[in-house]
């Protein structure tokens, strides 16, 4: 199976406190991982190591490819990665040149350019935006914007880095939603970090650091069969998941029930 | 501290004619805890910043204790000055000073008040912080440890009403709980009114006493939060978020017709399912 | 008072000079600015400003806002005949002095008036490519132009939200004693400056993920056309050129 993310050995230091020692990870290429763990677990160093921002020792390879000075172009070609803060991913003052940005960086003929940016607005719901410039929209739609200037370009990887803390439940909802079916479809691996738990249900995998070290790394339901480690860490679980397994204990209920209307018909046939 | 807001409107720009707060009526009871939410966009930072006097209404006012706030009273000391403490969403960037000891001392130097070691270092503990970050580097710290460093600056100040906008950004969940302990504290041992101010319905239902929610510049429906999000069908249309243990009692009330309670945690919940399946 | 910064912006109506091709418009401006140095006679300084005059018309944009800019003139002008008297020098090298100044400054100011901040990166872009034989990366230097132009009121808006703040609490700076009055600036410039090197290491990180390589090339996405206005004002101003090369032979 082709990895997407294989990382052996890694040793790195910031500011002579050692965040990580001997680290290892694989991830297999289409999973759709949530990556989670309190503040100062290492989550968004990682992410910035992976995607070859920082230096460091030890072997990265990403979709196979040794990750180095000379492959780190062709690499950053193929994955699309969404930082936390808004207004430094925006590079140009209008919303169609954001979004054209990575195509324009390729040399891409200019109709192309303009078929891409229609396509991706569309998908996303912000066509509307296209002719604007970025004083004249808010913080939600700016998300919207960098998403599809990451999205257009068609990488096979997606990292996010906090990315959606500015959006509002519902359009959270629907983004990752739409991730969800771009990893489902077309196989497209994603690595989501975020500290909204009910993040995590909308991947397969979680990936949970604590202190510099992989806790645990599992498909959804091993960690929720064995959740203590999130207490232990602090962390909250999304709420049906916390609900399931606390009637579980009562019998109320024999499995994980993630739908509140499918609950209540469980609980009260 | 009582709060009143009598219809106010505000324009940023009177020739643009853009309402951002539309005929905005409440009451903030002393002593209690009142969450304003809403979608981004909805108007309620410029509501707080209008209520700590950063702004001006355009129409209405908005009384602290029967004075109104206008920019004479602000300066008073007899009046207002100083008796809103508010806590800005990017607060963690405007520290400036050498040490913590010096972020959290500064204000209170500018306003020409005594500085009692005792309750800075009491404050510091209050935020989950100990003595030892007196003297770090504020702008050294990590995005958490800023954020509470900014609100141990303004509680340093121990103004009657507290103002926090948007408190949970950048948090974890560790921080997030003892800053709902903090809160809790603020109001039940230091006789505090607290205005906060999230769209993380989670936060507000744990913490407040009565719930605000707005919706483009209007109030869309406030009171006891209770009586609120028990109206999940008004806040679905509007496609507000609902706190989970109330849209499940709703569900269960909705589908089953029974009524089992509405509770603020999950546990209290477990109890009344418990109690109404068997 | 950063607001009054604003007469002197950007002016979206629409107008021959806004059809120009923003390379045009910036070759014929600095053709301008050097011709008024060359010629020190009143008649030449005297034809530029019919051509001042023209440039006014042709922008299509209010006269109270060129009003505006005399006005900021003004001050300068009694300023330059002041010194001028002090020194003994003739009226004549006053009236010429003021001339040039109100040259100078409103043509550049047609310029800024008439052509949007992205034109004119474009055109200065264009301008400078000959420049990439010294190596000098003219694709971010653009990059950077634009940049500054969208980060500035960012971090002016935050001055402004702190002192709202400050002034919230009851604290006026004008109030304060002069050691606080050094910790009142302190903190707004020291925020300012942190989140402006935050700001500048986010952009650099996003122009790495974006793929972004100055020495690759880059699509143009905006086309601007080249048109018969363009040809008319460049002509004119090639003319003024021909005219003091054939003066100075006389």
């Amino acid at each position: 199976m082709s990895k997407a993310v294989s990382i052996k050995n890694l040793n790195f230091n910031y500011d002579s406190k050692q965040i990580f020692s001997n680290f290892n990870l694989d991830i297999n290429s289409g999973e759709f991982v949530s990556l989670i763990g309190p503040n100062g677990s290492g989550k968004s160093t990682l992410i910035k190591i992976i995607v070859g921002l920082l230096e460091f020792d030890g072997e990265v390879y990403i979709n196979d490819l040794l990750l180095n000075k000379n492959n780190i172009k062709q690499i950053r070609k193929k994955v699309g990665v969404l930082l936390n803060n808004v207004d430094s991913q925006l590079i140009s003052n209008k919303v169609f040149d954001n979004i054209a940005f990575p195509l324009v960086n390729q040399g891409i003929s200019r109709d192309k350019i303009i078929t891409s940016v229609e396509d991706i607005a569309s998908k996303l719901n912000i066509k509307d935006l296209l002719n604007k410039n970025i004083s004249e929209v808010n913080n939600m739609e700016k998300t919207l914007i960098n998403l599809a200037s990451v999205l257009v370009y068609k990488p096979e990887f997606l990292i996010f880095d906090e990315a959606f803390e500015n959006l509002d439940k519902y359009e959270r909802d629907n983004i990752l939603t739409i991730l969800k079916n771009l990893n489902k479809i077309e196989n497209i691996t994603i690595i989501n970090v975020t500290q909204n738990m009910e993040d995590i249900l909308f991947g397969n995998m979680i990936l949970i650091l604590d202190n510099g070290k992989i806790a645990q790394y599992d498909s959804n339901d091993k960690i929720f069969d064995n959740s203590k480690i999130f207490s232990k860490l602090g962390l909250d679980l999304p709420f049906m998941v916390d609900l399931s397994i606390k009637l579980k204990y009562y019998n109320l209920i024999d499995r994980i029930i993630y739908d509140m209307e499918e609950m209540v018909d469980v609980l009260w046939k | 501290m009582e709060i009143k807001v009598n219809n106010l409107n505000f324009y940023y720009n009177k020739k643009s004619g853009v309402k951002i707060l539309d005929l905005i009526n409440f009451k903030v009871p002393n002593n209690s805890i009142v969450g304003i939410t809403g979608k981004s966009g909805s108007g309620k930072t410029t509501l707080a910043q209008l209520i700590c006097g950063i702004n001006i209404p355009s129409s209405g006012k908005i009384t602290v204790d029967d004075i109104v706030i206008n920019k004479k009273n602000i300066f008073d000391e007899k009046q207002l000055k100083n008796k809103i403490g508010y806590i800005a969403q990017n607060s963690e960037n405007q520290l400036f000073n050498k040490t913590v000891k010096d972020e959290l001392t500064y204000i209170l130097k500018f306003l020409g008040k005594s500085i009692d070691e005792n309750k800075i270092i009491e404050v510091l503990n209050a935020v989950g912080l100990d003595e030892s970050y007196l003297n770090s580097n504020p702008l050294l710290l990590s995005t958490g440890e800023r954020k509470k460093v900014s609100i141990a600056s303004t509680l340093a100040l121990d103004t009657d009403i507290v103002i926090f906008d948007e408190p949970t950004k950048g948090l974890d969940s560790k921080s997030i709980k003892s800053l709902k302990r903090l809160i809790k504290n603020l109001k039940s041992n230091f006789g505090k009114t607290i205005i906060i101010i999230s769209r993380d319905v989670e936060f507000i239902h744990a913490l407040s006493d009565e719930v605000i929610v707005m919706n483009d510049g209007k109030i869309l429906i406030w009171g006891n939060k209770y009586e609120v999000f028990k109206t999940t069908d008004l806040l679905r249309d509007y496609c507000l978020p609902i706190p989970k243990t109330m849209e499940f009692s709703s569900i269960v009330l909705d589908k089953k017709n029974i009524k089992i309670g509405y509770r603020d945690e999950i546990n209290d919940l477990l109890k009344d399912i418990y109690r109404y399946v068997r | 008072m950063l607001d009054s910064i604003s007469f002197n912006r950007f002016y979206n109506v629409n107008s021959s000079l806004r059809q120009m091709n923003p390379i045009s418009k910036i070759l014929c401006v600095l053709i301008f600015l050097i011709l008024t140095f060359v010629d020190s006679s009143i008649e030449f300084n005297l034809v530029l400003l019919v051509f001042v005059f023209m440039a006014i018309l042709l922008s299509n944009i209010p006269f109270k806002v060129y009003g505006k800019i005399f006005l900021s003139l003004l001050s300068f002008i009694i300023f330059i005949f002041l010194i001028n008297f002090l020194f003994h020098v003739s009226i004549y090298t006053s009236i010429l002095f003021s001339i040039r100044l109100i040259l100078l400054v409103f043509y550049s100011s047609i310029l800024i008036l008439t052509t949007s901040p992205d034109e004119l990166i474009y055109g200065l872009e264009r301008i400078l490519s000959p420049l990439k034989i010294f190596k000098i990366s003219v694709n971010s230097l653009a990059l950077i132009l634009s940049l500054a132009i969208r980060f500035i009121p960012l971090v002016f808006e935050m001055g402004k939200g702190i002192i709202k703040c400050y002034e919230s609490r009851g604290i006026k700076f004008s109030q304060l004693s002069f050691k606080f009055k050094l910790l009142y600036l302190k903190s707004l410039i020291i925020p300012v400056f942190v989140l402006s090197f935050k700001n500048s290491d986010e952009l650099t990180d996003t122009l790495c993920l974006r793929l972004f390589d100055t020495n690759e090339k880059r699509t143009a996405l905006q086309i601007y056309g080249y048109g018969k206005i363009d040809t008319y004002i460049l002509s004119l101003h090639t003319m003024l050129i021909m005219f003091l090369i054939m003066k100075g032979m006389y």
